[in-house]
């Protein structure tokens, strides 16, 4: 019964609300690893985006694209995990070289 | 344009950037085995392999547009002129990486693994018609970017430049990423090109007038800007370029730069694209931004690498002029063969080439002083012009041509881009009503801001030249400052190739414009 009163705008305060989390964690953060998180939270906001457009807004019938949405949030999911992949590798090397994954200390290469 | 609904059809099509894929695998196969008992067996594969994929790519050019697999890959002049340029600095960093990469780490067959597939990456940039495609290729170049930025894994500067720029760019992406969710909610399909219609149709979003056009088009332009370098999402790029080995480097200042673009036309620079009718305004006024905080930045540095990084933040702003200016047509050849030349995309396309070369060619100058001083500062070059005269008038002619003198590859560059925007400005085909009733002429003080802009420049290009030229060597002993430079095969044979280039492109700048004119873009640019 919830569902159906639930509409698009719903979902697309919900996803602004937490790429809004996101970036916010991403700016306020100092640890490379909580400004992951935050980059992470940005990606889920792009999926629930697809995944509601895909649900209310589906294409006029013809175009046989039913399944853009579905296919992009899945790639984007899978994006995200190449992402943190390479990017806890990338920090790993970081405190092993300099100590430290905090990204104010980490300050050789300035102006 | 043809179109077939079979999910195989156009595979052969797609040649190149398979036999780019299987290359990478190859090449790292080749790294693994091989070792360090023939260490020059993967970069000789790896040029073969480039070499090999150039003609194919060539051959795709045919003046006409196909959208094969269903319609989220397209193969056009427009894609193969990318590819060109994306395979070509691919080779041309081979060359430079080979001796480089083999003097900081022994076992370096993966790391032109790496750079294959970027290459790919580019290529995919290049031909990506479905916003899926464009982000997997954009996240392609940008991952194997991180990675070949901290290649140097035991050096403090290069680990920090790699996660200084994954971590911009993870947030650029995510932004970009946002955006493209949004895009599809708008358009209610992920291709730019429209399936059903017998002509390239510009993702139908003149259906759908939205509120939120503008902001996807916004964010997607701050994953744009960011691969491309533009002020304000250019923090990553001196700290990446500096830590970053030089030869990667030059790829990256290169590669995905000219690739952004190719995405910038496919998505913005299109007719009757309703996606937000005031980007070329929003654009404008980041471009001037670009180019003078750019060759500011530029004045103050000391390192040849961090003076590099703000310049080709400087070159993103002059390409930019030319995006804004799009407006103009295409270049066509007339019925007696002249050539009509005032159309910004075209223009954009003659920068970029002359760019990939005079860039490279001071890359590559760099990195064989950098090899011999052992040192990256600005300062030690300083009495090269005894110490090796043929680096020194190279670098000085890649400087010039930098910096837009004639006749060298970079003055047609900054021309052409220059006079798409004064004949743009004299139609005043982008205006912006201030307050007050104060008309601006937007395109005609972008062309001033670029020319002003290409005075600055000259500036801090032509202190190397003073440097070379009228100051003795410092920090050197006098044995040592007599000690000639002998770069490797690899740099000497791209110096030579890039000298050449930059040479042809501007005493005979014709060749390539009439190659321009003549190929068919995307968008019903006419």
């Amino acid at each position: 019964m919830v569902l159906q009163q639930l509409g698009l705008q719903h979902f697309l305060a919900l996803s602004a609300i937490l790429f809004s989390v996101g970036l916010f964690g991403v700016i306020s953060r100092r640890n490379s690893i909580a400004i992951l998180l935050g980059v992470e939270l940005m990606l889920n906001a792009a999926n629930i985006n697809l995944i509601a457009f895909q649900r209310y807004l589906a294409p006029p019938a013809g175009l046989n694209l039913v399944l853009d949405g579905q296919i992009f949030a899945l790639i984007v999911i899978t994006l995200a995990a190449c992402e943190a992949a390479v990017g806890l590798a990338i920090i790993l090397n970081v405190y092993r070289v300099l100590r430290t994954t905090t990204a104010d200390e980490v300050s050789l290469l300035k102006w | 344009m043809t179109l077939n609904l079979q999910p195989t059809a156009g595979l052969d099509q797609f040649a190149p950037e398979i036999l780019l894929g299987v290359l990478g695998l190859i090449v790292l196969g080749i790294g693994a085995l091989t070792k360090r008992r023939w260490p020059l067996a993967a970069p000789v594969v790896t040029l073969a392999g480039l070499f090999a994929c150039l003609p194919l790519v060539a051959m795709q050019w045919r003046h006409e547009q196909s959208v094969i697999f269903l319609g989220s890959y397209v193969v056009d002049d427009l894609a193969v002129f990318f590819k060109l340029v994306a395979v070509a600095a691919g080779g041309l960093v081979t060359l430079i990486a080979m001796s480089y990469m083999r003097r900081v780490d022994r076992d370096y067959g993966e790391f032109f693994a790496l750079l294959v597939w970027a290459v790919l990456g580019l290529c995919l940039m290049a031909g990506a018609a479905d916003l899926i495609v464009i982000l997997l290729a954009i996240e392609t170049v940008s991952l194997l970017s991180y990675v070949m930025t901290g290649y140097l894994r035991n050096e403090p500067r290069s680990a920090e430049a790699s996660l200084k720029y994954f971590l911009y760019g993870a947030v650029a992406s995510a932004v970009m990423i946002y955006g493209m969710s949004l895009l599809y909610g708008v358009a209610g399909t992920t291709k730019l090109y429209g399936l059903l219609g017998s002509e390239a149709l510009p993702m139908q979003l003149r259906l759908h007038p939205s509120p939120l056009q503008p902001i996807a088009a916004v964010l997607i332009l701050v994953g744009l800007g960011f691969k491309i370098a533009m002020v304000p999402f250019h923090w990553w790029a001196p700290d990446a370029y500096e830590g970053a080995p030089t030869p990667v480097t030059a790829f990256l200042s290169v590669g995905p730069k000219a690739a952004g673009f190719a995405i910038l036309a496919r998505l913005f620079m299109q007719e009757g694209n309703a996606l937000y009718p005031q980007w070329p305004t929003l654009v404008a006024v980041l471009a001037i931004a670009t180019m003078f905080l750019g060759n500011w930045a530029a004045i103050w540095q000391g390192n040849i690498k961090r003076m590099l990084a703000y310049s080709s933040i400087a070159h993103a702003g002059y390409m930019l002029i030319g995006v804004v200016a799009w407006q103009g047509g295409a270049w066509t050849v007339s019925d007696r063969g002249g050539i009509a030349s005032h159309g910004g995309l075209h223009a954009v396309l003659f920068y970029i080439a002359s760019y990939l070369f005079m860039n490279l060619g001071a890359f590559a100058v760099a990195i064989a002083i950098e090899r011999a001083t052992g040192c990256e500062s600005i300062e030690r070059y300083g009495g090269m012009a005894k110490r090796n005269p043929f680096l020194a008038i190279a670098m000085t002619i890649f400087l010039l041509s930098l910096s837009g003198i004639p006749p060298l590859a970079g003055f047609f560059g900054k021309f052409y881009v220059f006079n798409a925007a004064i004949r743009g400005a004299a139609d005043d085909a982008i205006s912006l009503s201030l307050p007050f009733g104060i008309h601006v002429n937007v395109l005609f003080w972008l062309a001033v801001a670029g020319v002003v802009n290409s005075m600055i420049a000259v500036y801090y290009y032509m202190n190397v030249v003073r440097l070379m030229y009228f100051q003795p060597a410092t920090g050197l002993d006098a044995e040592e400052a007599e000690h000639a430079i002998v770069p490797s095969v690899g740099v000497q044979s791209v110096i030579i190739i890039t000298l050449v280039a930059t040479f042809l492109l501007g005493l005979l700048p014709e060749a390539l414009v009439r190659f321009l004119a003549e190929s068919v873009f995307p968008g019903g640019l006419s």
